[in-house]
């Protein structure tokens, strides 16, 4: 696979999702492969449409089936394969091994339940705590993200949006869980208070030794908490490395245009470069690689054929026929 | 000229087909089993009903007084009542005023409730305010009680027992339909179309109406169930429309005293009625799922 | 030279339960003919209001605004419509921005229809200008907006915006719902009609670097009032506010060699409604001392077209 090494937490492999919405079928993950060690933590990178979230939620096995279907694939979390669980068994693995945070921090959380009782509820459901015991874990965790307790019997709407993302940052935490998704945790945040946040992520990272996949469309944010980062592009990964493959020794086209057009800080540029063209439509894959229609150094090979992820460098690798490495 | 390297979209889709939001509807609504039996049934019956004139083996007043009380056989299909006339075929002319009632008043009642709730919705404050206090008055009143009195006192005739019909429906449209406004007032759609002049009423009719009209369609199709089946009880209980006309409930009516001796002559008729109203509300729960936005992706 | 567009001590309230709600308080700035003003800040700022309020959307409850020199801030009727026809917008969300059951091409030709002046013919044919000018394909003009990718949809919305030949635009947070790459397309068509057309633009976004890129000055905003305003690099280049300061060291660096080091702010925002006197920033300010919750801040001049309202700008920096 991608490292040789032994101590390999979590392995995806072959990952294929369609969605079927009456004779049309989306697909949305085609073969996707990677592997995560202990504490690390992957970004997720890429468009709306790209396939992220159907990932992340394949690994927690909630995609709503139907319309979502697993083809095929295998997801092995400390060598046992998720796919192969039973619901029951499933159940005791979200919450408990895997977490997961979604973007919207206004609708992830019951408007109708305290705070501090929906972080109780997962804390019992996924240990033998008395009711004390489990209101006195639940304070702590909310002052360890940062919310005085006394504010433990408040009500969501009673919170502001940052707030709200640090409850439920509280609540995915609650078990201890070795593996955390985190869906766009900040898109929907202030810059200043997605600063904290992230800040407070990192930090409970450290303290948890979490591992955490990082579903994100913001490279800053990449740039700033990832170890390793994937970039999907309709369902696949097209690219994936170390921090420093990505940001600065880039090979694929699209990530290339990913970065050409964003707007910089430093530089002046009367017009931006953008990539030509939309996002394919995931009924009507194109043939071949499904960013050649839009990439600017597309050759014959590119239109034909499966093109297979190559590793370029150590621990780098392309999904490319024609590599345009920067640097 | 701007030119299209880095400002359009660059990929010429393929092939462009002109759609008809009607039309995907129409689709959606008969993919359900349900709906599709529904649609079916009601179809059919409305076309007996249309086409009495040809289908039916006798006229509805034709009085065969030999055959009194006959139950159903080759030459009365489903029996005859007690002067003679064959029961099927005041069923099949019975339809056209039963159904053109159930559907006149349930479309009027809706109508009357889009258009008050819609000025309540648009305009807010006190406006609303007045509009809502009346329609609480208003729904107060029980339905069928309603509905007994207004026909009771506008008297006998088509036109009177719609707007009988018509008149318990209309709370529960303004109040639907405000919801949706309510809903739907915060848009941007709306503050641009106010921000390229849009007459007020341009943007309450053409602009918001379409848009939130969807589950008042949905409550029309159901409501049409409800108000065939008051129409019958107000023939029923003398009201509404008068003898000799083959109303279905007039029917029933006609049967409440044979119903030990000759059930056949309550029972075809209540079955029409319940099997007419089973197929609406089965095309309704059809239309409504396929108006979900929710569930269209 | 008289700027296109300027505001006198422009004020929105709004009367909630709670008091009265500060949304826009006491702003003052010009824009002159072919240029950019870029508005920045967080939720809550003010910046969509301020927008709003500007083009007639929503009334403002003091203070002027001035379009050509002539104060249109309570003008109505006729003279109403004749100021909507200069001034227009570009929402940010291109899924609610447009009625979802009227086909894009009655989308654009509406302020046109309404304008009364133009033919059957003529109006198809403006439609299918306007289209080409945003660059999209002709022969989607029966299209829904459902069936319109996001950038798309945004390029209706510019049309419409443009059908009259506006002579100001507010783009309210136009590209913040787009995908990256997409944003970049959008931002060169903006610049291009800019150029073209020379229209005016107040451009409202939560982004730094895409205003940097677009404006060419720009102002910052915190609780209704404007804390900073300078010429955009000189913004990044040194930004004197507190406040700036901490929203500029909060963006997340593609540098990965440089970690972030934001400034610290304590707490959350407070409330915009009856808000006390003195600076608003006060509660959260890394800088704060007892003066500053008692003295409201003024916007002073501190460098050739750098405006500041901070009493202790020259101590901090």
């Amino acid at each position: 696979m991608m490292r040789n090494e032994n101590n390999v937490f979590l392995s995806v492999r072959d990952l294929n999702v369609v969605y079927t919405s009456g004779k049309k079928i989306v697909h949305a993950v085609n073969g996707v492969s990677f592997e995560m060690k202990k504490g690390e933590t992957l970004g997720l990178v890429g468009e709306t449409g790209a396939g992220k979230t159907t990932i992340a939620k394949s690994i927690l096995r909630i995609l709503p089936d139907p319309p979502a279907k697993v083809l095929g694939g295998e997801i092995l979390l400390d060598g046992t394969d998720l796919m192969k669980h039973s619901e029951k068994e499933m159940l005791k693995i979200r919450g408990e091994k895997i977490a997961m945070i979604f973007q919207d921090p206004m609708t992830a959380l019951n408007p109708l339940v305290t705070v501090g009782d929906q972080i109780i509820e997962g804390l019992k459901l996924h240990n033998d705590y008395g009711e004390a015991e489990a209101a006195q874990k639940a304070k702590e965790l909310l002052e360890m993200v940062g919310i005085h307790t006394e504010r433990f019997k408040e009500y969501p709407f009673e919170f502001s949006g940052g707030m709200k993302q640090r409850v439920v940052i509280a609540m995915a935490l609650a078990c201890e869980p070795e593996l955390l998704l985190a869906d766009e945790p900040t898109t929907a945040l202030d810059v200043t208070i997605q600063a904290q946040v992230l800040d407070l992520i990192n930090k409970l990272k450290v303290k948890y030794g979490t591992s955490m996949i990082l579903i994100t469309h913001n490279l800053g944010v990449v740039a700033q908490t990832c170890d390793y980062v994937a970039v999907i592009y309709a369902g696949k990964i097209i690219e994936y490395g170390s921090k420093k493959d990505i940001f600065v020794d880039y090979a694929h086209p699209y990530t290339h245009g990913l970065f050409a057009s964003l707007p910089s800080f430093s530089k002046d540029a009367p017009r931006l470069k953008p990539i030509a063209g939309s996002m394919p439509d995931p009924t009507r894959l194109p043939q071949g690689c499904a960013f050649h229609p839009r990439c600017p150094f597309v050759i014959e090979d590119c239109r034909n054929g499966e093109i297979l992820l190559k590793e370029i460098s150590q621990g780098h690798l392309c999904r490319c026929c024609n590599i345009q490495q920067k640097g | 000229m701007i030119t299209a390297e880095s400002t359009s979209t660059g990929i010429k889709p393929e092939k462009i087909e002109k759609t008809s939001l009607l039309l995907e509807t129409l689709q959606r609504m008969v993919k359900g089993p349900g709906a599709r039996v529904g649609t079916v049934l009601f179809a059919l019956i409305v076309l007996a009903s249309v086409f009495a004139p040809l289908i039916a083996p006798y006229g509805p007043n034709e009085m065969d007084l030999k055959n009194m009380y006959a139950t159903p056989s080759a030459s009365h299909l489903l029996g005859t009542d007690g002067l003679g006339r064959d029961l099927l075929s005041r069923l099949l002319y019975g339809g056209r005023y039963s159904l053109s009632l159930g559907l006149s008043a349930a479309v009027f009642g809706a109508f009357v409730g889009v258009i008050i709730g819609s000025i309540a919705g648009y305009f807010g404050g006190k406006t609303e305010t007045l509009i809502m206090r009346l329609m609480d008055i208003w729904s107060s009143l029980p339905g069928m009680l309603l509905c007994i009195l207004i026909s009771a006192a506008l008297g006998a005739g088509f036109f009177f027992t719609v707007l009988a019909l018509a008149v318990g429906a209309v709370p529960e449209a303004v109040r639907l339909i405000r919801a949706q406004i309510l809903k739907e007032r915060t848009k941007e759609y709306l503050e641009a179309a106010e921000a390229i002049n849009c007459s007020k009423f341009s943007i309450m009719f053409r602009h918001l109406l379409p848009n939130v009209v969807s589950p008042i369609l949905v409550m029309m199709t159901m409501g049409i169930g409800m108000t065939i089946t008051m129409a019958a009880a107000l023939s029923y209980i003398g009201l509404g429309v008068q003898p000799p006309t083959p109303e279905w409930g007039a029917l029933l009516a006609d049967g409440r005293s044979h119903i030990l001796t000759y059930p056949h002559l309550i029972m075809f008729p209540g079955l029409t009625i319940a099997i007419t109203v089973l197929a609406i509300n089965l095309m309704g729960d059809g239309l409504r799922d396929a108006l979900d936005p929710k569930l269209r992706s | 030279m008289l700027p296109l567009i300027e505001t006198r001590n422009l004020s929105k309230y709004f009367r909630v339960p709670a008091g009265m709600l500060h949304a826009v308080d006491n702003v003052s700035f010009t824009i002159e003919k072919g240029k950019t003003l870029g508005v920045v800040g967080e939720s809550g700022c003010g910046k969509s209001t301020l927008g709003r309020t500007m083009i007639r959307l929503q009334e403002a409850t003091d203070g002027h605004i001035l379009l050509n020199g002539e104060d249109i801030t309570h003008v109505s009727g006729k003279k109403l419509k004749e100021v909507r026809k200069k001034v227009q917008i570009v929402f940010q969300d291109p899924y609610s921005s447009l009625n979802p059951r009227q086909r894009i091409e009655n989308t654009i030709r509406e302020p046109l229809k309404n304008s009364g002046n133009y033919s059957r013919s003529e109006l198809k044919e403006r439609a299918s200008t306007l289209m080409e000018l945003v660059g999209i394909d002709t022969r989607l003009r029966q299209s829904y907006p459902h069936e319109l990718d996001g950038g798309r949809r945004q390029r209706v919305g510019i049309a419409r915006a443009l059908a009259l030949n506006p002579e100001f635009i507010v783009c309210d947070e136009p590209v913040s719902s787009l995908d990256v790459s997409i944003q970049a397309q959008v931002l060169n068509l903006l610049m291009d009609l800019q150029d073209q057309m020379g229209v005016t633009y107040m451009f409202v976004t939560h982004d730094l670097s895409v205003v940097r890129h677009i404006s060419n000055t720009i102002c910052v905003m915190y609780l209704g009032e404007v804390v900073e305003m300078s010429p955009s690099k000189e913004l990044f280049s040194s930004s004197l506010h507190p406040y700036t300061k901490a929203l500029l060291s909060a963006i997340p660096s593609l540098d990965i060699d440089q970690p972030m080091r934001p400034l610290p702010l304590k707490g959350e925002l407070t409330s915009p409604i009856n808000p006390k006197p003195g600076c608003r920033f006060f509660p959260r300010c890394p800088y704060a001392e007892r003066g500053c919750s008692q003295e409201p801040q003024k916007l002073e001049e501190i460098s050739a077209q750098h405006y500041v309202a901070c009493h202790r700008v020259r101590e901090i920096n």
